[in-house]
């Protein structure tokens, strides 16, 4: 059977681990060292969802800050996204929202999910509990991930897929 | 021979060049570079799903730049493929009309991608830090706010039992003791509330203040509040307080600011203007209107501020004179306040002796 393929977007402020993750999720690295990322660099993760083999094309965005300013243009064909904040940086949230808000056009209806990341370091977190709640709320599919310790970051890929495999179907 | 040396110098270079043909497919007219040998093997195949996904990406926003037939070149975002030895390979595309003929050339960036990444490295890594101790020192600044507000609370009682006992009868050697210690208690009140105030004032936001006329502080009434509060407290060392900018207004003038806060100024300065005055003195507080701003001053006879400390008379901790028990935080308070809000506050001597503290606010006006 041919995989699907789905490009999926990471998109984020810097620094606040989405390289990190796709290293994670690909190739159950971590590296404690930050790296910045410059434009944009793509990996590939090959699964089998219920029987169903996809290949996954992770688009690692730079993250968007005063130097580097996001193009809608990379975000073209997408079939889902993560918007990735860190939990250690309460406006990191803020701005996750702000382009999920700004993408949607491009993005269409794709599945996405709100990952806060740096879960390991709970006891640093700002982002208070009613604050995740609120989103879950207003329909945001939100989980807080660790790409040191590989909390949820299998999950979350799978429930994308999953969600990305659905919509196909639709 | 000139063909060939393109060719061999495109190949040396790592770059790529392609050229969309009529029947719409991409051809290479270059060598193929490393990073695409890696990446799809150097027989390699004309384009379409076979380029890498950026790439492929950008000759579909190339093939329609071309169609538009807009003049001026299109240029990608780096963006870096990764061959399987892990090797990154920093590029950037760029499609342009030669001739006629529709081409893309794929640089190899190198040098100049590590020097971007480290400078924006650097640069990224300077603001996490900066972010972090800002969020530290926030930290321990509502600590300490907490200590100090702790502070606050015993001493109004210990203020309000000597002053029962400052009252009651007893013999005059008790009274002066009672004084005395009654006069430090309401010293360490005014420190703790200057602290306080400093405190409010540095994580207050912008926000926190009016601009808008139907909200902003009416200047007269804070002055006419502030110089009732404190005409008995001057009455009492005998020092003089007077206004004939207040006895002359007619109107209010409203100013962007706050109003208990601007009464916090007024009031700071006036204390200071007491602290330095010597019975029989005159303090002096005048205030005039322009179109968009007021100017206040504030005038005593004091000693002045030694000539060695003006540069750093607004500054936390500094006090001119004996401290005589205050935190030197009042002037800081009034320059951080009045610069939230636009204004400014200065300070200049007076001639045989004296102060005059210069306020200048903006006024608050409609549209």
């Amino acid at each position: 059977m041919t995989p699907t393929r789905v490009k999926v977007c990471m998109l984020g402020s810097f620094a606040v681990g989405k390289t990190s993750l796709v290293q994670r999720y690909v190739k159950s690295l971590f590296s404690e060292r930050y790296q910045t990322t410059i434009g944009v660099q793509i990996d590939k993760k090959e699964l089998v969802i219920d029987g169903r083999p996809l290949t996954i094309m992770l688009w690692d965005l730079y993250g968007e800050d005063e130097f580097q300013k996001l193009s809608a243009s990379f975000l073209r064909g997408a079939h889902g996204a993560f918007f990735v904040a860190d939990g250690t940086r309460a406006q990191s949230v803020d701005h996750a929202l702000e382009l999920a808000e700004r993408f949607a056009p491009d993005l269409g209806d794709g599945p996405r999910i709100l990952l806060v990341n740096k879960h390991d370091l709970a006891a640093q977190w700002e982002v208070r509990d009613e604050t995740l709640a609120r989103l879950r709320a207003k329909g945001w599919l939100v989980l807080c991930t660790s790409a040191k310790d590989g909390e949820n970051v299998e999950r979350a890929f799978e429930l994308l897929a999953r969600a990305m495999l659905e919509r196909e179907s639709d | 021979m000139a063909k060939d040396v393109a060719h061999e110098l495109l190949g040396e270079l790592e770059w790529l060049v392609l050229e969309l043909g009529p029947n719409g497919v991409w051809t290479r007219r270059s060598h193929a570079p490393k990073w695409l040998v890696e990446h799809r093997g150097e027989a390699g195949g004309p384009g379409g799903d076979e380029w890498p996904p950026f790439l492929a990406t950008f000759l579909d926003e190339a093939r329609e730049h071309f169609t538009r037939g807009v003049a001026a070149p299109l240029r990608s975002l780096m963006w870096c493929e990764v061959t399987p030895d892990g090797r990154e390979w920093p590029l950037q595309a760029s499609a342009l009309d030669v001739g006629g003929r529709r081409l893309v050339f794929v640089e190899w960036l190198d040098e100049r991608y590590a020097e971007l990444r480290a400078i924006l490295q650097r640069a990224r890594q300077t603001t996490l830090e900066f972010d972090s101790l800002h969020r530290e020192v926030l930290k321990k600044e509502v600590l300490l706010h907490c200590i100090v507000h702790d502070l606050k609370s015993p001493l109004a009682g210990i203020v309000g039992s000597l002053s029962l006992l400052a009252d009651g009868e007893q013999d005059a050697a008790r009274r002066e003791l009672v004084a005395i210690a009654l006069e430090s208690a309401r010293r360490q009140e005014v420190m703790i509330r200057q602290v306080l105030d400093v405190f409010a004032s540095e994580l207050s936001t912008s926000q926190s203040f009016a601009r808008d006329p139907r909200e902003a502080p009416d200047l007269v009434e804070s002055v006419r509040s502030v110089l009732q509060a404190y005409g008995p407290v001057f009455q009492r060392r005998s020092v003089g307080l007077t206004s004939r900018s207040l006895a002359a207004s007619r109107a209010p003038i409203r100013v962007v600011g706050r109003a208990d806060r601007l009464e916090r100024v007024l009031a700071n300065l006036l204390e200071n203007a007491l602290r330095h005055s010597d019975a029989g003195d005159e303090v002096e507080l005048e205030f005039v209107a322009a179109a968009q701003s007021v100017e206040l001053t504030i005038s005593d006879r004091g000693p002045g501020v030694p000539e060695t400390i003006r540069a750093t008379l607004f500054q936390k901790f500094v006090q001119s004179g004996p401290s005589r028990g205050v935190a030197g935080l009042g002037l800081f308070y009034c320059k951080n306040t009045l610069e939230q809000w636009g204004g400014a506050i200065g300070y200049e001597p007076r001639e045989p002796k004296g102060s005059t503290f210069r306020v200048a606010l903006n006024r608050a006006l409609a549209g």
